[in-house]
């Protein structure tokens, strides 16, 4: 989303315009449900955080900057949002993922063949990163599902983009043991992380 | 971000919340939109009428008078 159109939205959102509300929704529901259900591993837990994500945003609306980033905001809140849930709860990195819930609506894949070899890696991935602590897990997705830049993503986790950095490298390297202890990784992708 | 084990994240299939509970939530966030939308009312300019100084004047000279008639009965004058 450029500069220019995000002004727009978040002018619109100040005047509580609805059209721009819709335009917002549709451009960060998908991303941020997805960031929601692979951090909390549970599908229940994932759609009330980005209800209550879109609620603060409209309650708030008003008192938006108008230089602010929506992305790098409905991140933040859905990550604290996230943090209270565990808080909340106690779960911390207790929680056990329901590969079942997070499949996806409407995938469309060409053939059963490719359906299946592309699912074995799809599970292997997510119960590799479901098996990862929060931490590690939540830098991830900011950058490869949430398509965050690192320093968007640093400002989300409230630290400095070298400490992400660090965190990121750390998690990279956590899950690439994780996804070797379940079974074969792609040998491109072994050798690129190794340190 | 060109990082293999990144984009192995990036390509996992995305989540869409249930369509019931998408359109539920949009319309909770409209309500709550509504509510608080600036209501714009055109409000008249402010304008005295050419005979409000004179009105004005003679409520000043009658309260004026109506004192000095009570400090008379009073006798302070």
């Amino acid at each position: 989303m450029d500069r220019e159109t995000e002004a727009r939205l978040v002018g619109g959102l100040q005047a509580g315009d609805p059209t721009a509300f819709d335009e917002v929704y549709a451009a960060f529901n998908d991303r941020l449900f997805t960031f929601l259900l692979r951090l909390s591993c549970r599908r229940d837990v994932a759609e009330d955080l980005v209800e209550e994500t879109w609620l603060r945003l409209v309650t708030h609306a008003a008192r938006l900057r108008s230089d602010t980033t929506l992305g790098s905001w409905l991140f933040t809140v859905a990550r604290n949002l996230h943090i209270s849930y565990l808080r909340s709860r106690k779960l911390e990195d207790t929680v056990s993922s329901d590969l079942v819930g997070l499949w996806p609506y409407g995938v469309q894949r060409s053939s059963p063949f490719e359906d299946t070899a592309a699912n074995q890696l799809e599970r292997r991935v997510e119960r590799a990163l479901a098996s990862l602590p929060s931490r590690s897990r939540e830098v991830l997705l900011l950058v490869a599902a949430a398509g965050l830049s690192p320093t968007e993503a640093a400002s989300v986790c409230g630290i400095s983009p070298e400490a992400f950095r660090q965190r990121l490298s750390r998690a990279r390297t956590q899950l690439t043991r994780a996804l070797e202890a379940h079974t074969d990784v792609p040998a491109s992708v072994r050798c690129e992380v190794v340190p | 971000m060109n990082d293999p084990i990144v984009d192995l994240v990036a390509r996992l299939p995305r989540a869409s919340v249930a369509p019931d509970r998408a359109r539920r939530t949009q319309a909770r966030c409209h309500r709550v939109l509504a509510r608080r939308a600036p209501v714009h009312r055109v409000a008249p300019p402010l304008r005295w009428p050419s005979w409000s100084p004179a009105l004005i004047g003679l409520a000043i000279l009658y309260v004026a008078e109506a004192m000095w008639t009570a400090a008379q009965a009073y006798g302070i004058r």
